[in-house]
């Protein structure tokens, strides 16, 4: 069950053009490869100098975040027989672009150093570890899945205006600790997503639930932050 | 955080004040909004009570809102200008109000 | 830049476009009737305002109105705990009730004018 695909790709090559272009691409496919598959075909027999990230390519890592048709997915968990037959390849939104499909993360990785994303416990440590119970661990367990691709952050409408508010994937790590029964620092923790551009910017869009690719939903966590953060009665940075 | 709840809280006074607003002002007939009738009802201070914090919900929480939007999309000195502009704004408007129905 | 639209997007898109319209009118509305002290006056815009034009903004404006209001109950429910997973229906109920009380409110705003 072999069927042509158009890949349609916006390229970006600063050395040779300071502006981006949209390649196209005729690759052959049957119905159990992923737009990962073409990808790489892409770069093997038809243009060498394609740039995109991959790593485990089997939706772990996280590093073939793009956009695919309009909305972010992983391209190594998008089966294309699921897609119209001309499949259109983005980077991800609002991301300063290396090139092609390659983005320049560190501004999303600065936002998850903001939460604090360790844990905090001043308290002498036991004989052995700190013990987490099964039901204590079912709290933070679907925020723990979070594998950090970034399609949540650069599909939040809210972040590619404000490039300064935390986003989903941040906002997830900071429940991920302030939920966990082991930490401490819950203050400090309230402290540093209640800010102006912090968790009060959340509309409760849903984008990023829609291209989650862990499926976690997102919204649901941060709507429980809001409620943590009323219920200790914190006062934000805000006005 | 008190500013969001603030926010959160006005939004659900103005929904049950708008019902009220809404079926007085409209759907009730012309009687209900003929100058006399207006006055009569801001003679009384449970109406009086009823508009101000009305009107205080309706600014702050409009005002509110129009913050949020620069936040997001305003950026550098343009900011700093809006972000003052809405803070005064509302308080003259408030003033406006107050003297409409107080006095 | 182009991306997909979802029910939540849209809800927030229109949200906060009818936010501002409605600041905006707001802002008309306090320092129009804060200058309506004498029956004169006030008389004359009651007049100005039953221009058929004036009616149908009237109606728009009562549309925004409504998809503001229960776009709003619809975010207070979710954030006062109301599961996330009922997201989407509610804003399609929502959209429905608009429809329905504007309809019903639109009907008396008639009435009234014959």
């Amino acid at each position: 069950m072999s069927k042509y695909y158009t890949f349609k790709i916006k390229r970006y090559l600063p050395d040779e053009n300071p502006s981006t272009r949209w390649d196209e691409f005729r690759v052959k496919l049957n119905s159990m490869e992923r737009v990962l598959d073409g990808l790489i075909k892409i770069k093997e027999t038809m243009d060498g100098t394609l740039t995109f990230r991959k790593s485990c390519a089997h939706g772990v890592c996280g590093s073939c975040a793009m956009k695919i048709n309009g909305q972010n997915r992983l391209a190594c968990q998008t089966l294309v027989k699921d897609l119209p037959e001309i499949i259109e390849i983005e980077p991800l939104p609002a991301l300063p672009v290396i090139k092609d499909l390659v983005v320049d993360m560190t501004m999303f990785f600065h936002k998850n150093d903001k939460v604090l994303p360790y844990l905090i416990n001043e308290e002498p440590p036991p004989e052995r570890e700190r013990i987490q119970s099964p039901e204590d661990q079912h709290k933070i367990l679907e925020s723990i899945t979070c594998i950090m691709c970034g399609s949540c952050t650069t599909s939040c409408p809210v972040f590619w205006a404000d490039k300064e508010y935390l986003g989903p994937s941040a906002l997830l790590k900071a429940y991920r600790f302030l939920f966990d029964t082991r930490d401490r620092a819950t203050e400090q923790r309230l402290e540093a997503i209640t800010g102006e551009h912090g968790v009060w910017r959340c509309h409760s869009i849903f984008n990023c639930v829609e291209v989650c690719p862990k499926e976690i939903d997102i919204t649901k966590h941060i709507l429980k932050l809001k409620r943590l953060a009323v219920k200790k009665g914190f006062t934000g940075g805000e006005k | 955080m008190w500013s969001w709840l603030l926010h959160r809280i006005t939004g659900v006074i103005l929904v049950v004040g708008l019902l009220y607003h809404f079926i007085l002002m409209h759907f009730m007939g012309h009687d209900n909004y003929s100058y006399e009738a207006v006055m009569q009802r801001l003679s009384e201070s449970s109406w009086k009570i009823f508009n101000i914090v009305f009107l205080f919900s309706a600014l702050y929480h409009g005002f509110y809102g129009l913050n949020g939007v620069v936040t997001e999309y305003v950026r550098g000195y343009p900011k700093k200008f809006l972000k003052t502009f809405l803070v005064i704004l509302p308080i003259a408007l408030a003033f406006f109000g107050v003297k409409i129905v107080l006095f | 830049m182009r991306y997909r639209w979802n029910t939540g997007s849209l809800a927030w898109l229109v949200h906060r476009v009818t936010g501002i319209i409605l600041s905006l009118y707001l802002i008309a509305h306090i320092y129009v009737l804060s200058h309506l002290k004498d029956p004169v006056a006030y008389n004359k815009l009651m007049a100005f305002m039953k221009n058929p034009l004036l009616k149908i903004g009237e109606l728009i404006l009562f549309a925004i109105v409504l998809k503001h209001v229960f776009a709003g109950i619809r975010i207070t429910l979710l954030e006062m705990g109301v599961s996330t997973k009922y997201h989407k229906s509610m804003a399609y109920v929502g959209a429905l009730l608009v429809f329905i009380v504007w309809v019903v409110g639109a009907f008396y705003f008639f009435r009234e004018v014959f």
